[in-house]
């Protein structure tokens, strides 16, 4: 009681003014950037989607009387024991002509006799192994080389598919002339496995199925998740393919916006993906995400920020900008933010952070109602019993991931430490130090 | 004792032994009974089909004498391998031949051994290759031979079957698994599935298409681009150059490496890292894939305390082994006894009863056939027996494949229909599990109430009808 009273008498002591600038970071950066974004964008989201009702059969009914070959690629290394189940989402297609051809990427499990077996069973097309690890641009190249359809759907090995999944992420091609790519939203497969997935669906569930409505909608989408992505396979054959690196799911989106196609995102069409189970794990992968960030958008991209350059497009540019300014840059001002408060309101730190974790939370919640209201029917009952878990959200996403991200940008900006990152193969990782 | 010498021409020095001069077409059963067979000849055919004639012989005081080879030429480890010594022409100086005749005398004292060597036909091959091993006193040891159907065979034994007859591994196997003789791991030989042989070619196909022309070339990546291709993708006037970023390609394990080998067919275009391998039988032009081969496993065998038992005394019989594990099988004379007894009672009170003598013939094609698996199959027909007879019915076995029943308070029509049914399912059985024709003999037999009967006469008059039943044309 004495807490309640204590903040609210806190409140009344300071001006609306003080106050805006106590919260700076909320009411300047995420309330714009978030709140008022999503209440803006979901509703254009929802009512595109009502406007575009028989643009969206139409587009259905001419990819089902087309009937096109759609290679279903999955590269990946020591996932051996996921793909039966993949395969097996993939065979529940409400769209039927798929190719599926799975690259081995130098497992030491016994990967390649589940592979064997698969194709022996007439499950799988099709698939290649190499015998020492080349990395995962490598491992998509070699899929796509031989693939035969005329669109690629690029897939993790530990994801699966809801029935209607192919059937929903290439009829975007079908609505629109010039599209390249489209992205699928991505869930959490194993939510119930214990709080750390729970969490991370609620994260999902904000930055992909809701931040990308919104990012389409403002068509700045910058990312196809590499775990559940469309291409038309002539525009990526035009790109001879994936380029090395961490990042590369964005770097393609990037070069096929270059190249003056349209990227969209389809929240209908979903695939499921394990997520980490434990902190360790989960640390390690947040720490290969967030550099590949650095390395790839500011050092490989700064052509598309020119004016100048012949590849410059506004809505490419911003996407870049957009890109740099949300995760990294702002990304440094919670230290800034720090040390504000410690050295100026040292007396009421508590308070304020009280009050954060209050304003964070609702920020939550409207995001997670967003994508109720949004996608409803695509939730699963795992997914309607998560806003149970957001009262512990403001924790995950404010200091847990921001501490993660903030150290790798840091190790990345100061030792281009990804080149020496265990994720690529040393023969790789080695090659491009030395070009660079 | 007197040796058989059989030439395959005229042996031109003088043999240091008793002999008589006998033609390959005079080795038969008979009277006469030699201390061994010497063969002289100078080709491996011959040295074979005396051999394989002799092993053949019905007596088994014939089949197994000692053979002794005189050859004019060195003869193949196989053929060598068959003779109990070999000498070569020029070796046949008296002492040396005293001298190794003691083998010889060895192997006769162990034939006389067996029991009871009586001059009866000995017509189970089983028995007849286990009495050869005990004979003989050593392994059985394989000899890989290219001139042989398996590739690989027992030339000491080979001799008991004929030419390309699996059974050489089967025989070997039931004797293992009745605990005769032991193995010690040797080699795994992979046969065609239909015909046994071991000739094949093995041969990498298309996976798509079943094609054999197919194109090896190794893929290519190239590191600072994640291209990767085949090699021909890389090709420009002689020199490796990347197709997605135009670089020439500097060195492998440098800017690239070759991470596998992909196959196109040339037949449908289709690219594979993994051919699937078929094999063709070049006896039989069988296809099928490795994992259908027949996996042969050869084995050094040696013989066992019981198998040296099973040899003196025979085998007692794997019928009967199956049968008494579900059913109360009952010594052929405590059977005599109740028959007996059965007699007595109709003749008494005019009991009505029978009887039914049920033979499977050929038990032992069905062995060569199934080997060690034959035990199953005796275990379903003794599940059959109990289906179709009561509790109060009494059997008994006569020998390898007679089986006795005595059915009391049955009349004849009754122990008709029991007979029958049991005639068709155990064929059914037979036929269907093991794929040949199975030949079973069936009669019945009344307890007279009348007349007076000794319980033998009973027995005989059943096994003097045995007869096939008829199967009504459906
Ligand atoms: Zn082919
Ligand atoms: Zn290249
Ligand atoms: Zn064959």
């Amino acid at each position: 009681m004495n807490i309640i009273v204590h903040i609210v008498d806190w409140f009344l002591n300071h001006s609306l003014g003080q106050l805006i600038i106590l919260f700076w970071p909320f009411f300047f950066f995420d309330l714009p950037r978030f709140v008022l974004l999503d209440i803006l964008c979901v509703p254009i989201f929802l009512f595109q989607r009502w406007k575009d009702r028989y643009r969206v059969r139409d587009a259905k009914l001419a990819l089902f009387r087309e009937q096109p070959l759609v290679t279903v690629i999955a590269p990946g290394k020591n996932e051996g024991e996921h793909l039966p189940a993949l395969v097996e989402s993939i065979k529940q297609q409400t769209y039927k002509n798929i190719e599926i051809i799975l690259v081995d990427d130098g497992s030491d499990d016994d990967t390649l006799q589940i592979l064997r077996a698969l194709r022996r069973q007439g499950l799988i097309d099709n698939y290649f192994r190499n015998e020492r690890r080349g990395g995962k641009a490598a491992a998509a190249n070699l899929s796509l080389r031989f693939s035969k359809g005329k669109f690629v759907v690029h897939l993790d090995a530990d994801t699966h598919l809801r029935e209607d999944a192919i059937e929903n992420v290439i009829f975007p091609f079908y609505m629109q002339d010039g599209v390249g790519a489209v992205g699928g939203d991505v869930r959490v497969k194993n939510i119930d496995y214990n709080l750390l997935t729970r969490l991370q669906a609620l994260e999902y569930l904000k930055t992909i199925t809701v931040g990308r409505i919104v990012s389409s909608v403002l068509r700045i989408l910058r990312i196809i998740s590499g775990a559940f992505g469309a291409f038309r396979r002539d525009v990526l054959l035009r790109l001879k393919g994936w380029d090395v690196g961490p990042g590369l799911d964005g770097d393609i989106v990037l070069r096929i916006r270059k190249l003056r196609f349209k990227v969209l995102h389809e929240p209908t069409a979903i695939a499921y993906t394990s997520v980490p189970t434990t902190v360790k794990r989960l640390i390690k992968q947040r720490y290969r995400w967030s550099r590949s960030l650095v390395r790839f958008r500011l050092r490989r991209h700064r052509d598309m920020l020119s004016p100048f350059n012949k590849n410059f497009e506004l809505f490419n540019a911003l996407t870049v900008l957009d890109n740099i300014f949300f995760n990294f840059i702002l990304d440094f001002k919670w230290i800034v933010y720090l040390f504000q408060l410690v050295f100026f309101f040292r007396m009421s730190l508590f308070t304020i952070s009280v009050v954060n974790y209050f304003l964070y939370m609702s920020l939550n919640i409207l995001e997670y109602f967003m994508a109720r209201i949004a996608l409803d029917d695509t939730f699963n009952r795992s997914e309607k019993y998560l806003w149970l878990f957001l009262p512990l959200m403001p924790f995950y996403t404010g200091v847990f991931l921001r501490s993660v991200r903030t150290f790798s940008y840091l190790m990345e900006l100061l030792f281009k430490a990804s080149f020496y990152d265990k994720w690529n193969p040393w023969k790789v990782s080695r090659t491009i130090r030395d070009e660079n | 004792m007197e040796y058989f010498l059989i030439e395959e021409k005229k042996l031109s020095v003088k043999l240091p032994l008793p002999y008589k001069r006998i033609d390959k077409k005079e080795i038969k059963d008979g009277s006469r009974v030699p201390e061994a067979f010497v063969v002289f000849g100078n080709t491996d055919d011959f040295f074979e089909e005396v051999c394989r004639n002799i092993r053949h012989l019905g007596s088994s005081k014939v089949y197994l004498k000692p053979v002794i080879f005189f050859a004019e030429r060195k003869l193949s480890p196989r053929v060598s391998a068959m003779a109990d010594e070999v000498f070569s022409s020029s070796e046949l100086d008296e002492d040396t031949i005293k001298f190794e005749l003691k083998k010889i005398s060895r192997i006769n004292d162990a034939i006389r051994k067996i029991n009871p060597i009586e001059d009866e036909k000995e017509d189970d091959l089983f028995l007849r290759v286990l009495r050869f091993i005990f004979t003989r006193d050593r392994r059985v040891e394989p000899v890989r031979d290219r001139t042989s159907f398996f590739g690989i065979t027992y030339p000491a034994i080979e001799s008991f079957f004929s030419k390309e007859d699996y059974a050489l591994f089967s025989t070997l196997e039931f004797l293992e698994e009745n605990g005769s003789i032991e193995g010690e791991f040797f080699e795994k030989v992979h046969l065609c599935n239909k015909c046994h042989c071991s000739f094949l070619n093995f041969m990498e196909v298309c996976p798509n298409c079943g094609s054999a022309s197919l194109f090896e070339e190794s893929l290519v990546h190239h590191f600072p681009c994640a291209y990767i291709g085949p090699e021909s993708d890389f090709m420009k006037d002689g020199q490796l150059v990347c197709p997605k970023c135009s670089k020439k390609l500097k060195g492998l394990g440098v800017d690239y490496d070759k991470p596998a080998v992909i196959h196109k067919c040339n037949h449908c275009g289709f690219f594979t890292q993994e051919p699937d391998v078929k094999t063709v039988c070049f006896n039989c032009e069988r296809e099928s894939s490795p994992e259908d081969l027949i996996a042969q496993t050869i084995k050094i065998y040696t013989l066992t305390s019981t198998g040296k038992n099973f040899a003196i005394y025979g085998f007692e019989s794997p019928l009967l082994k199956a049968l008494s594990e579900q059913l109360n099988i009952l010594p052929y004379n405590s059977f005599l006894t109740l028959v007996q007894l059965e007699l007595e009672r109709s003749k008494r009170y005019g009991v009505e009863s029978s009887a039914i003598a049920f033979q499977i013939k050929n038990l032992n094609d069905i062995y060569a056939k199934l080997g060690k698996k034959t035990d199953n199959l005796l275990k379903e027909i003794g599940s059959l027996i109990n289906m179709a007879t009561r509790k109060s019915d009494i059997l008994s076995i006569l020998n390898k494949g007679t089986i006795l029943f005595l059915l009391p308070h049955t009349p004849l029509k009754g122990a008709e229909v029991v007979k029958n049914r049991l005639v068709i399912e155990v064929d059914k059985l037979i036929k269907e599990n093991v794929g040949i024709n199975p030949i079973t003999e069936s009669s019945i037999s009344e307890i007279p109430k009348k007349e007076a009967k000794e319980p033998e006469e009973l027995v005989d008059e059943l096994l003097k009808n045995l007869k096939q039943i008829e199967y009504k044309e459906e």
